[in-house]
């Protein structure tokens, strides 16, 4: 210990450590930034990508949304909030604002109650169930346009089954595209359809990560069955199933093709989502300048919903 | 020649910039040395070796490895080998695979891959599972492939943190010889972190204690277990821990232990009126007086607990809590006064503010160089 | 008792939910004089509609250039997704953290929002009528590099040291030791990359104005819209090509898919 005397006092400091013993780095600058270029080389593609094809439209769409075009797209003139103004101002767009307010109502909630109601039948354990879930989950195989046109042959007010299967129960047919009020219910069946096997999957993905002992332990207390399923397995699940209604529900504003195929957003625009009355401004109309408008509408509507669900949503949402 | 040689000055680290997990560390570990980082969990053992790998930056300091300052070297430029806790194999490998992996990585010729992984395998008697993947194997079993790994290496150094933690007891100690011996036959600088002191004294040449990232001695397990440091070293060293007690030196010197019918006189002189620790060996604690014995203390037995060919007694020492191990079978009642018989060369005395050892005892041999 | 109350559920269940594909595949088989007289399954089934459907659309045309589209985009959003992830899972960088948010934030950009730029520039490229716009864009995907990012984040730590001590390069480490440890992520994210691009619609819509690289799913449109009136036997027999091939990837992938997506959705 004598010699411990004469050594330099030890460092108290981290501060006084670095000005007393740290050592130039003798890496050079290319050395150093090996992260930083293998991050960028990495990256660069995505980066690339998504500022071609995310935010640059993102921005030009805004931009767009503040001319009038000619129709290769080209802005010819500033028109300022003229746009948004035409859009207030038509009828047309609050048809469309209405029409999707209403089938976002329509199919969200359906949705998501189906996909979880066959998910708790899916996620008992029985014989045969590996057939359930295979059969639950097609749909997430089904392209929007072979599902459409199928429902389309089914909702045929003549040859279609779903008429004949009215008939055969003494009851009127009923026109189901063809009706205003009818082609909007119509349309939502076929979304809430087609949405089921994604949520389905997910959700009985959600179901079995819940750890098994939590049930077992609520058995020896006695609950039941719908005890058990409000107490557990709803808040066990509640991220999983914040998720789903997120994507659902952003899912729902991006509703095209059954539109295209089933309807072509009539009769009488009653089922012209704002989606798809954007696709007609711009690529049946070539008018650009309002479409954009729309987009940006439509964005900024969706933007805030989800953040407004994630504000309030969250709370609710159970994290282990 | 420094080949394997591993030079540490004033090697400091903090990660928020405020508090030190290493501070201001200064050893030579030669080569062929077995080296072993022992403290604590969170001491900063791990980040320690893992500057000497060159996975964490320094703070401050400066490394040498082989004779050369080692501060930017990149960890595949250090010649070294390095063991996990968790043994690090790739899953999706063989065992051969994983044993060969690195030499394929260094372009070691096909010849020579298969002339060193001979080697090893029978250096480790683990012939049989060559060809299975890592999941197939007993935890004893990664851990041998681990070892295989830095064997074939060849690297003039091995690190390793806490190799052994996740085997069960028996399995740990067998593994503890093995290694031991292979870093012998070859011949390698072993660095060495565990958080367990009796796989340190056992298989260390020397051994670093670290706490809170201070180091607190540096020597051969011996040396420290005889001259701890301080207090710290002495009851982080040895089991059960050194007995401590809190004694008062009046002012001619002499020392006041509660409980003690007399004084004790040391042969060095101590500073006048303060209060110190006194640290006695549950080891050096004997029932009857022994032929060197030169001084008692009544206690008040807690509990006696007969461990096979030794005994171990709880007890009330002057108000601190004791512990002593003596050897035999000694069925005694507890809950009752007894007398205490010892050595006074056995006692350590520490400062009691900043814990260091103020009376050095007199047959000590000679304490390893320590930079406190 | 409640096993066969279960067993009634789960039946009627799926009896409704895959009544639609079993229809159509019903349909496919089906004479005219069937279809108008509104039978459930064919009195007579024959395979004229698949021999027809054949001749008056090019259908095998539209299939090739749709597998040749879902590959192309599921290749290219498994390189270019798994190369941001690895950087997001293992080599850290000031900024890391922005960037990574930066790529989050896609996530809250719709398609909507920008397909008409998006149309602009493929015309602008010259991409009209080409592979190339209906993969590249496809190529980079904030879920793709979440979800692989999740994944890779599951290889410990110490692999990643330990290939540093034995000298690995970054690149050596991400294909010789993360991928072979997160393939089954991969396997995840290629199953439902190739679901969704198969089953594009709008943008091959936008961006196919003939049958050089159109997909199935516009042929299909058009399909129907050209039979529609009188043949719908055949438009069943297109659709049950169309949707043949997914369904029996789903069918091999569902189990892969439902575990490796669950722990993309929820953390
Ligand atoms: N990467 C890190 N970032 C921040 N703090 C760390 C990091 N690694 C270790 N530490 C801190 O440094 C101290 C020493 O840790 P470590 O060297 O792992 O201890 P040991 O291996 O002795 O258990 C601990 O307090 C720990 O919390
Ligand atoms: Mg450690």
């Amino acid at each position: 210990m004598k010699q411990a005397e004469e050594l330099p006092r030890r460092v108290e400091t981290v501060d006084e450590a670095v000005k007393r013993y740290r050592i130039p780095s003798s890496r050079s600058f290319w050395q150093k930034t090996v992260n930083y270029r293998t991050a960028l080389l990495y990256l660069l593609p995505s980066l690339l990508l998504f500022g071609v094809f995310m935010f640059y439209p993102m921005f030009y769409s805004l931009y767009l949304s503040f001319f009038f075009t000619d129709a290769q797209g080209d802005p010819t003139t500033f028109v300022g909030f003229e746009n948004y103004a035409y859009l207030w101002e038509s009828a047309s767009f609050r048809r469309s604002v209405l029409v999707t307010i209403i089938f976002v109502l329509l199919t969200v909630p359906a949705s998501v109650i189906l996909a979880l109601f066959l998910a708790l039948l899916a996620n008992e354990k029985l014989r045969g169930i590996g057939w359930y879930r295979t059969i639950f989950a097609s749909t997430l195989g089904m392209s929007v346009a072979a599902s459409a046109v199928i429902w389309l042959f089914m909702f045929h007010p003549t040859t279609g089954v779903l008429n004949a299967a009215l008939q055969a129960l003494q009851l009127p047919a009923v026109s189901w595209l063809q009706d205003s009020t009818m082609a909007l219910i119509s349309i939502s069946i076929t979304t809430i359809w087609m949405n089921t096997g994604f949520s389905f999957l997910i959700l009985l993905g959600g179901l079995q990560n819940i750890d098994e002992h939590l049930y077992e332990s609520a058995r020896i207390d006695g609950a039941g069955y719908f005890y058990q399923l409000r107490r557990i397995t709803v808040p066990m699940l509640s991220p999983t199933l914040f998720f789903i209604i997120t994507i659902t529900f952003i899912n729902a504003f991006q509703s095209f093709g059954q539109v295209d195929i089933l309807t072509g957003g009539g009769p009488a625009e009653a089922t012209n989502l704002i989606i798809y009355s954007i696709y007609r401004e711009a690529f049946i109309y070539y008018q650009f300048g309002p479409a954009s408008a729309m987009a940006i509408v439509l964005f900024a509507a969706v933007l805030l919903l989800t953040l407004l669900q994630f504000k309030f949503g969250e709370r609710k949402v159970h994290y282990q | 020649m420094s080949d394997g040689q591993v030079t540490l000055k004033h090697v400091t680290k903090s990660f928020d910039g405020s508090q030190f997990a290493v501070q201001d560390a200064s050893v030579t570990i030669e080569q062929g040395e077995f080296f072993v980082l022992v403290g604590p969990s969170g001491c900063g053992k791990s980040t320690m070796l893992r500057m000497i790998a060159g996975l964490e930056e320094l703070t401050a300091g400066e490394i040498h490895m082989h004779g050369r300052l080692s501060n930017d070297l990149s960890p595949s430029k250090r010649e070294l080998s390095m063991v996990f806790q968790n043994y690090a194999l790739y899953p999706h490998l063989t065992v051969e695979e994983n044993i060969l992996f690195g030499l394929k990585v260094r372009k070691v010729s096909k010849q020579e891959q298969r002339r060193r992984c001979d080697e090893a395998v029978d250096m480790l008697g683990m012939r049989e599972y060559l060809k299975r993947k890592p999941r197939e194997l007993s935890g004893g079993q990664r851990q041998r492939v681990a070892l295989a790994r830095a064997v074939v290496s060849q690297m003039p150094i091995c690190l390793m943190d806490e190799p052994l933690s996740n085997l069960d007891a028996k399995l740990r100690a067998q593994m503890r010889t093995e290694i031991r011996q292979l870093q012998q036959e070859l011949g390698i600088t072993m660095i060495y972190v565990t958080h367990d002191q009796v796989e340190a004294m056992t298989m260390a040449d020397r051994m670093m204690v670290l706490r809170q990232g201070e180091v607190q001695q540096v020597g051969r397990p011996l040396d420290l277990y005889n001259h701890p440091a301080n207090d710290f070293v002495a009851s982080f060293i040895g089991a059960p821990p050194m007995n401590l007690t809190t004694a008062t030196v009046d002012n001619s010197g002499t020392l006041h232990v509660p409980g003690a019918p007399r004084p004790l006189v040391m042969d060095q002189p101590l500073p006048a009126e303060q209060e110190v620790q006194l640290g006695i060996r549950p080891e050096h604690l004997h029932l009857e007086p022994q032929e060197d014995s030169d001084w008692e203390l009544p206690v008040h037995l807690q509990t006696v607990e007969v461990l096979g060919n030794e005994t171990l007694l709880t007890m009330d020492a002057g108000g601190a809590d004791w512990k002593a191990k003596i050897p035999g079978q000694w069925s005694l009642e507890a809950k009752r006064q007894a007398v205490l018989y010892l050595n006074s060369s056995h006692l350590h005395l520490f400062a009691l503010d900043n814990g260091k050892n103020i009376g050095a005892s007199l047959s000590a041999p000679v304490q390893e160089e320590v930079t406190l | 008792m409640r096993k066969s109350l279960l067993y009634t559920l789960l039946t009627i269940s799926a009896l409704v939910m895959f009544f639609p594909i079993l229809y159509a595949f019903s349909v496919s088989f089906m004479t005219s004089e069937d279809i108008a007289n509104r039978q459930i399954v064919p009195t007579n089934p024959t395979l004229a509609n698949y021999y027809d459907v054949l001749q008056s659309v090019p259908i095998l045309h539209y299939l090739m250039n749709s597998f040749i589209v879902a590959s192309t985009a599921t290749l290219g959003m498994l390189i270019v997704s798994s190369l941001a992830a690895f950087i997001f899972a293992f080599i850290p960088f000031r900024g890391r953290q922005a960037v990574f948010l930066l790529f989050i934030s896609t996530l809250l950009i719709p398609w909507e929002a920008t397909m008409i730029p998006n149309f602009l520039t493929i015309q602008s490229l010259g991409w009209m009528n080409n592979y190339l716009a209906l993969t590249v864009p496809f190529f980079a995907l904030a879920f793709g590099t979440f979800l692989l990012r999740q994944h890779f984040k599951t290889v410990p730590m110490e692999l990643y040291e330990a290939s540093r001590v034995e000298g690995l390069s970054h690149f050596q480490f991400f294909y010789k030791v993360v991928v072979p440890y997160a393939k089954t992520s991969f396997v995840t994210l290629g199953i439902f990359g190739f679901l969704t691009t198969w089953n594009m619609y709008l943008w091959p819509l936008l961006v196919t104005t003939n049958d050089t690289v159109r997909t199935v799913q516009i042929g299909l449109r058009r399909l129907q819209a050209d039979e529609v009136a009188t043949n719908w036997g055949l438009v069943m027999a297109g659709v049950i090509l169309v949707i043949v091939p997914t369904l029996i990837l789903l069918a091999a992938g569902q189990k892969q898919l439902q575990k490796g997506l669950t722990k993309g959705a929820v953390k």
